[in-house]
């Protein structure tokens, strides 16, 4: 049965796009059959983030609408086989992406993948509801700071109450991703610890990613970071889709690197 | 088939987000009076009064009229920018309006008055239990009854019984007990850091800075000689 994950937050700018591509990328990676939808209508990035920006012809509306096939539009990537990304429109207005419009383009797809992984835009207006609407599970993006937690503490009661499992008296499952972590500053107490946000937000951590440089070298190259797999927000990735299928996995790059020697005489943390 | 290729860029982009904003807390009508003190205040900190915005609040003059140019007048005399009001009053929201102000409804009191003066519950119906965080953006009204959460209450959240609230988990956000006027309802919770707390109508709003020492021990709060304890 195929999955349908949307990645969402509240919040804008806390890494949905970046984790959207890595966590499609390292599904892909274990062969599973994946797709990536941006519904960013706009604001569309997510290309980007893939490196396919100069192969987009159709959109996601185009689809919608019926002006072009769903196989017209879907971009295969370059590197790896069973990952395609279904591309949102830079140009269109947003009200022309419809329920029903969206509802028969995840139904197609499901019969084509295993994952459907929906980058929600940010915000709670109708474009990250839509976004979540068909999602049978979330990842719910969240940086270490208050304002991030509580947009994410507030799209998690919209999962629970605007979505079509919910309206069918099911749950969507949420899991919580932490993304742009530096233990230095939760150290400090500049930033929440992730024991305090998993509080908060009463769902499972499914993955920390560090605060990284290689991020942006990243998505500026159009390589997913996943792909990057000496780098810590790389292997933080793998980290992540690994329990998201199922793996337990010790949370690595969440305490601060001791430089003493007894780290170094133990190998010490990565 | 899509045409325009064009890297049209969307002209504007809306940002959610807070900011810290002065407010304005108006205690009198007399512009006089009002235009004494900002002077006198402006002398004690003039780095402050240089095109600061602030928020013109009236909800302490709810029964007297106010001409609100006046004191916008007063304001940017005195180096403040009013750049919106709130009021429950629809004289002053009017006015704002074609000052072209921005208009905020009052904070909690009025909404604490509507909810009293709902008729008073002729029975006790059972428990309402809610299972899991009540989360940011969320409601939860217990009618004529206890209400009783197994999870926490979380920043931004509220929740209301007629009853007593019981929260098995922290309070971060709002509870309201005794909506109706119940005068011995409580608030229960295990851990507090709420960001209001009412009984019978009677409220307390809280600074994060604020909270009791014992804010990671069970705490109730109920009314005594019409103030709220917390124990
Ligand atoms: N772990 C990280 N370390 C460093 N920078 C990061 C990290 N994750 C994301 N970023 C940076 O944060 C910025 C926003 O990321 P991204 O576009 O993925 O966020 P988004 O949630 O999709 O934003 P929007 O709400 O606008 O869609 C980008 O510049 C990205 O490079
Ligand atoms: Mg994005």
């Amino acid at each position: 049965m195929a999955r349908v994950v949307v990645v969402t937050s509240g919040k804008g700018g806390v890494g949905k796009t970046t984790s959207c591509a890595s966590i499609g990328t390292a599904l892909a990676m274990q062969g599973y059959r994946t797709v990536l939808i941006d519904f960013d209508v706009g604001l569309r990035n997510l290309d980007l983030v893939m490196g396919c920006e100069r192969r987009v012809v159709y959109d996601l509306i185009n689809v919608t609408t019926g002006e072009a096939k769903l196989s017209q539009a879907l971009i295969k990537d370059k590197r790896l086989d069973g990952l395609y990304m279904l591309p949102a429109s830079q140009t269109r207005d947003k009200d022309a992406l419809t329920y029903e419009g969206v509802g028969e383009v995840i139904d197609a797809l499901k019969e084509e993948f295993d994952f459907i992984i929906c980058d929600s835009p940010a915000g709670i207006e109708r474009g990250a509801i839509l976004a979540m609407y068909y999602a049978d599970e979330a990842i719910v993006v969240s940086n270490p700071e208050v304002s991030s937690v509580r947009d994410s503490d507030r799209i998690i009661g919209l999962l629970d109450s605007k979505t079509r499992r919910a309206e069918e008296g099911e749950t969507v499952k949420a899991q919580l991703l932490i993304t742009r972590y530096d233990p230095e500053r939760v150290e400090h107490s500049d930033m929440m610890s992730m024991q305090d946000i998993e509080e908060i937000l009463a769902i499972p951590v499914v993955g920390v990613i560090p605060e990284s440089p290689a991020v942006l070298r990243a998505s500026n190259q159009g390589i997913p970071v996943v792909h990057d797999t000496p780098s810590d927000a790389g292997q933080a990735y793998s980290d992540t889709v690994a329990r998201f299928l199922g793996e337990e996995k010790p949370m690595r790059f969440v305490e601060l690197e001791r430089k003493g020697l007894f780290s170094r005489m133990f190998g010490g943390r990565r | 088939m899509r045409s325009d290729y064009s890297e049209q860029q969307s002209a504007l982009q809306f940002k959610g987000g807070n900011l810290t904003i002065t407010t304005l807390e108006l205690l009198t009508p007399d512009c006089a009076q009002i235009e004494q003190e900002l002077s006198r205040q402006t002398q004690k900190a003039p780095a402050f009064f240089c095109q600061t915005p602030v928020l013109l609040s009236f909800e302490q003059l709810e029964e007297v009229s106010v001409a609100l140019e006046m004191v916008v007048d007063v304001c940017k005399r005195n180096g403040l920018i009013p750049i919106a009001v709130r009021c429950s009053q629809d004289m002053i929201k009017k006015s704002a309006w074609a000052l072209g102000l921005g208009w905020f409804p009052p904070l909690t009191e009025h909404r604490l008055k509507e909810v009293k003066k709902k008729p008073s519950c002729p029975q006790r119906l059972p428990t309402r239990f809610v299972k899991g965080a009540v989360r940011s953006g969320q409601q939860v009204y217990a009618s004529c009854a206890d209400l009783v959460v197994i999870g926490s209450v979380n920043e931004g959240a509220e929740v209301i019984a007629d009853g007593n609230v019981q929260v098995w988990g922290a309070l971060r956000g709002r509870a309201i007990a005794g909506a109706q006027g119940d005068v011995e309802a409580r608030v229960l919770c295990q851990q507090f850091s709420a960001e209001l707390v009412s009984v019978a109508g009677v409220f307390q709003v809280f600074d994060t800075c604020e909270f009791p020492a014992t804010r990671d021990l069970p705490v109730e709060v109920r009314l005594e000689n019409d103030s709220l304890v917390l124990i």
